[in-house]
């Protein structure tokens, strides 16, 4: 890419999607932003997932208010650039098995709908208008019209293509090796060839967060929680929303380690239909799970017999950057003056990226943002003194 | 016996493929592509490509290079597959909350319960895991000249093996024959001799089975899914474990894009070899086999004695690039023996061999009518000639490349070899980094310096993008321009595969980058100023599924997963 300066007014470390929106605020609001990252652009978990932009899957809470707000910014300031990554608002269908799981469905969409969000009950004479090949039988559901969708390498190519042309410069293959510091005060980073000077750096590091902020001394517990999606054959569009069980709220919000799965399936522009979702605590394990995969194939026959015959070409798996608490860690750490965090967002990274870059671009330029970050703070963990 | 294409009746011979018969009845596409709806029928011939793809008797659309004909099968277009129908769900399936007893434990459950069959061991003294339907004491993948020979060898020692193949019959594409072929030489031997420990029980060979997973259990434990090849051919009962796993699986074409290589009548020369040995067929009347490598003579000097007009054999390189090679090949006096053959039979039948030469343009509508040559420099970049050369079948082949799916499902260290290909890393003894995982292909100990002379006489012209076109399909599953590739990388700053790949598609369709991995590779390492690296051959080559699964069977495993 571009030869870099070596100055710049904040240095983003990591080019996911979390690191593109950033850069791209950070450029649109008139920072010099320089985007580092020791692999190519959107190579990490921005490349393994299914491209989420959801508020059906998050209770009332931070997270919730940070899915709306990323709603605003992704239908709004980005809505022009949306065909580029594929934005499609296809909704959410959330379906329930038994009677019990649908009354805690209920319970959730009214708090749901309390904290803002639109939601409609579907009884179960209902679900089959809705999703033609959903098996019979089901107890009912929730459609959430806001739940959307995007291809999230092309959202990350896009974001960086349009932050260059505001300004910003992006440099790949080229790890952070430290960050330095001098009193008291981040003054930029290394990496193997360069000394890059900036005030503000930004841990954008995703699932390695934890890494990039040992580099400068402070602690962050994010961890890799990986998940697996299976690809199908191309089919003609069977399947519209992306439909998944009542249960993988409770597997998302849960912090079990151990494999975890709950059906989620979608039918994609390219004729595909995508099957999540796992998720379990294994570390930076590379290796195909036959476990996963049948897990998967499972729920999605599940829910749609008519997949059965249907073959799946391919699978890939992602490492979710998880927290304890599963908010993510967005803002100034207090423990280092001019370091950044916007890491730490689980399995809905794509989907929250758009609220958190401009959040953190205007906290950048000195601007009180839009939602208040307190609830992200990254020394939630450290003990009160 | 007869098929029907869409309504129309066909002539068929017992063994045919179903591809075959299309094609010996003049029939050169049967489907049309999702996006641009151009014709496409056979390419690789070998079931890689999936490019001749057919609905057969209502199932969802099958390869029909490897399905044989039934009589009164229904043969009809692929062009856009009927949704599936609503149905019941199957048992076991998702039927609410993740539950605490095993989901398969209230229904049928035929794979945990499979007995393994007699003469099966315990692997390492200790008894298979639940719903492992064979446990033998090694597992060999491929029935083509290494993995018959590595069976029959260790079955003769007393070792008991499951031989997996995803041919109808031993033999591989090496030693690839006709249902009724009366089989001689040397593979008859090796034939015979599996025939006997198959009755005498040590060998339990299945033909039809492709596998999909291989995976590491324990120390002492591998475990190897897999899937029928076609729908004639029943699911095995459960997956095979064993201490030691032999992995064959063979290769396919190397390819390189070329404008006009998605026409009808394009195939790989190794598809067009694979339907004259294997079904009798000559897919043309005017041939032209181009690209590189000794391979190229028996596919032309076979078609020529069948009966097609072989207009040339096109070689990239010069022959003269042996000569700097005799170190490695007068140890294997036979290979010029056979090289001497060929050039005897070209010479028979009239066919023109010209070498530094190589195809620019394939030219025709809906299926090839011509092809535009090129004369490739010292510098490795081609020139095109004007004129055309009339032709109704193209054989473009450009060396071998490795199926490497499952040694990377196991995580086993790769290297790129002398011809640019992605390769495992094996010590003199054939063994990777992984324990108890060894890697076989017919090349072996003397025979590997002459293949890795035969790559150096043999490379990939290095200009050959130049005779791409914005629009030529370098992907020819998703349709993915040219274009597409360079925009990826000047305005999106790609600049490794895999990037490319997740932004453009490419290699993300039936073949999951098989045919155009290769080429993807150098183009994007190209574009970016370097050679290509591991990275970017590894970033198609990785396929955590081998092969294609019916959900169902992929479904079927969670009730191991649970126990």
């Amino acid at each position: 890419m571009t030869s870099p300066a070596s100055s710049y007014d904040v240095i983003v470390v990591g080019a996911g999607a979390v690191g593109a929106a950033t850069a791209y605020f950070a450029a649109h609001a008139g920072l010099r932003v320089l985007v580092v990252d020791r692999g190519p652009i959107g190579g990490g978990t921005s490349s393994a997932g299914e491209g989420n932009v959801l508020v059906s899957d998050k209770d009332a809470g931070p997270e919730l208010d940070l899915a709306r707000h990323s709603q605003r910014v992704w239908r709004a300031e980005l809505a022009e650039h949306g065909h580029h990554w594929e934005f499609e608002s296809k909704g959410g269908l959330v379906v329930a098995a038994t009677d019990g799981s649908l009354s805690a469905l209920r319970a959730l969409a009214d708090r749901q709908r309390a904290a803002g969000v639109r939601v409609d009950d579907l009884g179960a004479d209902e679900l089959g208008t809705v999703e033609p090949l959903l098996r019979p039988g089901l107890a009912g559901g929730a459609y959430y019209p806001e739940d959307a969708q995007v291809q999230p390498v092309l959202l990350v190519a896009h974001l960086l293509r349009l932050a260059r042309a505001a300004g910003a410069e992006v440099l790949t293959g080229a790890p952070v090796t430290a960050i330095r510091s001098a009193r008291g005060r981040v003054v930029g980073v290394t990496t193997p060839s360069r000394r890059l000077d900036a005030p503000a750096v930004v841990n954008a590091a995703g699932t390695w967060a934890g890494e990039v902020a040992a580099l400068a001394g402070v602690h962050l517990p994010v961890l890799p929680r990986r998940g697996f999606v299976l690809v199908t054959e191309p089919l003609p569009l069977v399947i519209r929303h992306k439909v998944y069980a009542a249960e993988y709220v409770g597997d998302v919000g849960s912090s079990d380690a151990a494999l975890q799965s709950s059906p989620v399936v979608e039918g994609t522009p390219a004729g595909t239909v995508l099957i999540g979702s796992t998720r379990e605590r294994v570390g930076f394990d590379r290796r195909p799970s036959r476990q996963a995969l049948a897990l998967l194939a499972r729920g999605a026959v599940g829910l749609f017999p008519a997949l059965a015959g249907v073959r799946a070409l391919r699978a890939y798996h992602g490492f979710r950057p998880y927290c304890p608490d599963h908010l993510p860690v967005i803002g100034p750490d207090p423990r280092l003056p001019g370091l950044w965090h916007a890491c730490g967002h689980e399995g809905a990274g794509i989907g929250l990226s758009a609220g958190t870059g401009q959040l953190l671009a205007q906290a950048l330029t000195g601007a009180q943002p839009t939602l208040d970050l307190a609830p992200f703070a990254p020394e939630r963990w450290e003990p009160v003194a | 016996m007869r098929i029907f294409y869409e309504g129309r009746e066909l002539p068929a011979r017992p063994g045919q493929s179903v591809a075959a018969a299309l094609i010996a009845a003049g029939i050169p596409a049967w489907r049309t592509t999702r996006h641009a709806g151009r014709p496409r029928g056979l390419f690789c011939g070998i079931g890689s490509c999936h490019d001749c793809l057919a609905t057969i008797d209502d199932t969802p659309p099958q390869r029909t290079c490897v399905v044989p004909v039934r009589d009164g099968m229904r043969v009809s277009s692929a062009s856009v597959p009927e949704p599936p129908g609503p149905a019941a769900p199957p048992p076991g399936a998702w039927a609410g909350p993740p539950p605490t007893a095993p989901p398969g434990a209230e229904g049928a459950a035929p794979q945990a319960s499979a007995p393994a069959p007699a003469g099966s061991r315990p692997v390492g003294g200790r008894p298979p895991s639940a719903g492992v339907a064979f446990a033998p004491q090694a597992v060999v993948v491929g029935a083509g000249p290494a993995g018959l020979g590595v069976a029959v060898t260790a079955a003769e020692r007393g070792v008991s093996v499951v031989l997996l193949d995803a041919g109808e019959r031993p033999g591989g594409q090496y030693w690839r024959h006709a249902a009724d072929d009366d089989v001689r030489g040397p593979f008859a031997g090796w034939w015979r001799r599996l025939r006997a420990q198959v009755a005498a029980g040590r060998i339990d060979y299945r033909p039809g089975q492709q596998v999909w997973l291989v995976t590491r259990e324990d120390d002492a434990r591998f475990r190897v899914e897999t899937t029928p090849a076609h729908d004639g051919v029943r699911p095995l009962p459960g997956p095979v474990e064993a201490a030691a796993v032999v992995l064959c699986p063979g290769g396919a074409d190397r390819q390189l894009p070329v404008p006009g290589w998605t026409l009808p009548g394009v195939v790989a020369a190794g598809g067009a070899q694979a339907l004259l040995k294997g079904h009798r067929t000559v897919a043309g009347r005017r041939v032209l086999v181009a690209g590189t490598g000794p391979f190229l003579l028996p596919v032309a000097t076979g078609l020529a004695r069948a009966g097609a007009r072989v207009v040339g054999v096109w070689e990239a390189n010069s022959p003269l690039r042996w000569a700097r090679q005799a170190r490695a090949v007068l140890p294997v006096p036979g290979k010029l023996a056979e090289a001497a053959g060929y050039a005897a039979a070209l010479a028979r039948h009239r066919v023109p061999y010209r070498p530094r030469t190589a195809v620019a343009e394939i030219l025709g509508t809906d299926r090839v009518r011509a092809v535009r040559r090129a004369v490739v420099g010292r510098d490795g970049v081609p020139r095109a000639v004007p004129g055309e050369v009339e032709v109704d079948l193209v054989a473009l082949g450009w060396g071998f490349t490795p199926a490497l799916e499952l040694p990377l499902q196991l995580g086993v260290a790769t290297r790129l070899d002398v011809d640019g290909s992605l390769v495992v890393d094996v010590d003199r003894e054939q063994r990777t980094d992984v324990p108890g995982v060894r890697r076989l292909r017919a090349t072996i100990r003397a025979h590997r310096a002459f293949a890795a002379a035969m790559h150096r006489a043999h490379p990939v012209p290095a200009g050959w993008p130049r005779w791409l076109t914005d629009d030529t399909l370098l992907c020819r599953c998703e349709e993915v321009p040219h274009a597409a590739v360079r925009a990826a990388h000047a305005e999106l700053g790609a600049a490794d595969a895999r990037t490319v790949k997740m932004l453009t598609r490419l290699g993300m369709g039936w073949c999951q980058g098989r045919v155009c991995g290769f080429a993807a590779a150098c183009l994007t390492a190209a574009l970016d100023g370097r050679s290509p690296d591991e990275g970017d051959a590894r970033a198609t080559a990785s396929r955590p599924l081998a092969v294609p699964v019916p959900l169902a069977e992929l479904a079927g495993e969670a009730d191991d997963a649970a126990n």
